[in-house]
């Protein structure tokens, strides 16, 4: 029994040493992950610039009415849903959804970069948290060139089953 | 039709059948990733030039299988190369015709050494480097020295993964670059040593 016991405590040695293993390489991946989100900032922000450079905005013109800040945010969102995302990803947002007061919600069932990630894999998870951050980071430096201060996360939809289905929360701060 | 004339079709075929990703998504992704290894080495230039390469390394390795299972998938045939010349020929028609969209030259060729030619260079458009910072008396003050950054490093690496994977061992350095004033973008290839096929000695027969 004792060589049963010795090898027990082993295992479970084996067992939290994986765990602080995990806990290191989540650790890793977050630090390398805000990295990815600055850079996607810089391009996101640059970016919209191109695209959005003969685009008047419409609200601004329509009916002579003057355009309320709601409006003109769920317009930038839009543009980012339709005209950003198909240049970045050849596909438009699946889902737009908003609850009027600066909160946006951006579902992506069939995200391009995440397309050939094994699903319920914990690597996979830990990988595609960095690649997120990058678009993330996108759609931050986009509004921000649009005079929107927001805050970007991102969520996988449908628990790793899928590991492309995801959604990035957009959470306006101010808008300059 | 001449031998290069195919492989120039073969390299269009190719380009044709890719996915594609928009240019300035992928130019402003490259210098946003310059600026951030500027920031991560502290503005250290040779190893800034160093890591561009290392990071091509790793793309390269992976570029020539993609290539090659491309090339089968989609019955685009790739010419065997015998020698250097051909080589040569598939890595600037090819090779950089699937990956960029663009080709380029092949030059100074001579047995163990040859020069690609880039005339248009995706990975530099919007770019224009700083000048180097001047003192206040003209003398040059301790700023960075600009004009040793390699921007477009990353093809040196890239090319040296993945013709260090078809067993030749080469040694790349970007010679000519517009950026920095040149009239063309030259990268020189140089064979170091041709790796020998087969398993290692511990595998032959008794």
């Amino acid at each position: 029994t004792d060589v049963k016991d010795q090898s027990k405590g082993a295992s479970k040695q084996d067992e939290s040493m994986t765990q602080e293993k995990a806990e290191e390489l989540v650790m890793i991946a977050e630090n390398a992950a805000a990295k990815m989100e600055r850079m996607g900032y810089d391009v996101g922000y640059r970016l919209s610039e191109r695209l959005a450079q003969n685009k008047p905005m419409s609200s601004n013109t329509s009916g002579g009415k003057k355009a309320t800040p709601a409006m003109i945010q769920l317009e930038a969102v839009k543009f980012i849903c339709k005209e950003f995302w198909s240049e970045v990803f050849r596909k438009q947002v699946d889902k737009l959804q908003t609850n009027h007061r600066g909160v946006f919600v951006l579902k992506d069932l069939q995200f391009q970069w995440l397309k050939r990630l094994p699903a319920d894999v914990e690597m996979a998870r830990i990988m595609a948290i960095k690649i997120l951050a990058f678009p993330c980071g996108l759609i931050r430096g986009a509004l921000s060139n649009l005079g929107i201060n927001t805050v970007v996360s991102c969520d996988f939809l449908a628990d790793g089953k899928n590991m492309s289905a995801c959604s990035f929360n957009i959470k306006v701060k101010s808008t300059t | 039709m001449s031998k290069s004339g195919s492989i120039t079709a073969a390299g269009q075929n190719l380009w044709a059948k890719v996915p594609k990703a928009n240019s300035e998504l992928f130019a402003l992704t490259y210098g946003s990733l310059i600026t951030e290894l500027i920031r991560d080495y502290d503005q250290n230039i040779p190893e800034i030039n160093n890591q561009l390469d290392r990071i091509g390394y790793s793309i390269g390795v992976r570029c020539i299988d993609e290539l090659f299972a491309k090339s089968e998938v989609n019955g685009v045939q790739i010419p065997s190369c015998r020698e250097l010349r051909e080589t040569a020929e598939v890595v600037a028609k090819i090779g950089f015709r699937m990956f960029l969209g663009v080709s380029c030259d092949v030059g100074k060729l001579t047995e163990k050494s040859f020069s690609l030619y880039l005339s248009e260079n995706p990975l530099s458009i919007f770019v224009e480097l700083p000048q180097n910072e001047v003192g206040v008396d003209g003398s040059s003050s301790h700023g960075p020295d600009w004009t040793q950054l390699k921007y477009s490093n990353v093809y040196c690496g890239v090319i040296r993964g993945a013709l260090e994977q078809v067993n030749l061992k080469v040694e790349c350095e970007f010679v000519g670059d517009m950026l920095q004033g040149d009239d063309v973008n030259e990268i020189k290839v140089e064979v170091k040593e041709v790796i020998a096929d087969g398993a290692g000695e511990d595998y032959q027969e008794e």
